[in-house]
């Protein structure tokens, strides 16, 4: 592994930490999207991806969608034409995890 | 995790909690006071939400949740014979959390997406990160 890697790698997990520790007991999404390094995570951008995907594929969570979309500009789990109504939407975590990895396989990345 | 949960939520170090299911993100408190283990319910457009209730994070909103699936307020927390309770938590009008009561009279509360415990009172809880009780509500028990 690359000394830049490694050192992405381990900025992630510490923001990931950071950010279990500090919402993990809260059942609001939001609480986590909006806290500071779920942001610093996105602003990491395009090469933090895999650590995302390794995390999700792991089981450890993490409401990275949000984080997802916000890099790649997709959606892989809901298209438009799926929506019932706009801000309608129900959510399968699980589904949705699914859904992202397949695409990111898709894609060619590899974790 | 019972060290930091006693920080947290200070009065489970008095009453006492047994916790009685695995960490998962797959649900939260709010789907596990409506007994539904596989959904999370949040006003974020990216969760489930009934359709029935305003998507919001205003405590009304889950009063209004928990009204379509057929609950009323009331004014105790005791044990009733022949009702189902939730207590619905907020701080500063937004809601926090929610617990339901079980047949025995203790309540179960999932936290986030740690494990779910059970605890005697809903006022356990209160006086932390999840506020104070803002309403309880009930619902006849089918016969």
């Amino acid at each position: 592994m690359q000394p830049k890697t490694q050192e992405l790698e381990a900025t992630f997990n510490q923001l990931a930490e950071q950010i279990k520790k500090d919402t993990g007991f809260s059942s609001r999404i939001s609480d986590r999207v909006e806290h500071p390094a779920y942001q610093q995570v996105i602003k990491m951008g395009e090469p933090v991806l895999p650590l995302i995907f390794r995390y999700i594929d792991r089981g450890k969570g993490g409401f990275w969608f949000d984080a997802l979309c916000a890099i790649t500009g997709e959606n892989p789990t809901m298209p438009p034409e799926q929506l019932p109504a706009p801000g309608w939407v129900a959510l399968d975590i699980k589904g949705m995890e699914q859904a992202w990895l397949r695409w990111a396989r898709e894609q060619g990345y590899k974790w | 995790m019972n060290e930091f949960l006693e920080v947290l939520l200070p009065g489970l170090a008095i009453s006492g909690y047994e916790i009685t299911g695995e960490a998962s993100s797959v649900y939260n408190c709010i789907a596990w006071a409506a007994e539904d283990g596989s959904n999370w319910w949040d006003w974020h457009p990216r969760a489930y939400w009934p359709e029935f209730a305003p998507r919001s994070p205003d405590v009304e909103a889950l009063v209004q949740v928990f009204a379509g699936l057929g609950y009323s307020i009331c004014d105790g927390a005791g044990l009733e014979a022949g009702y189902q309770k939730v207590a619905l938590y907020a701080i500063d009008g937004r809601w926090e959390h929610a617990a339901r009561q079980m047949a025995n009279g203790q309540w179960t509360s999932k936290l986030g997406e740690f494990e779910d415990i059970v605890h005697p009172s809903p006022y356990d809880l209160t006086g932390g990160i999840y506020g104070n009780v803002y309403c309880v509500m009930r619902r006849p028990l089918p016969r």
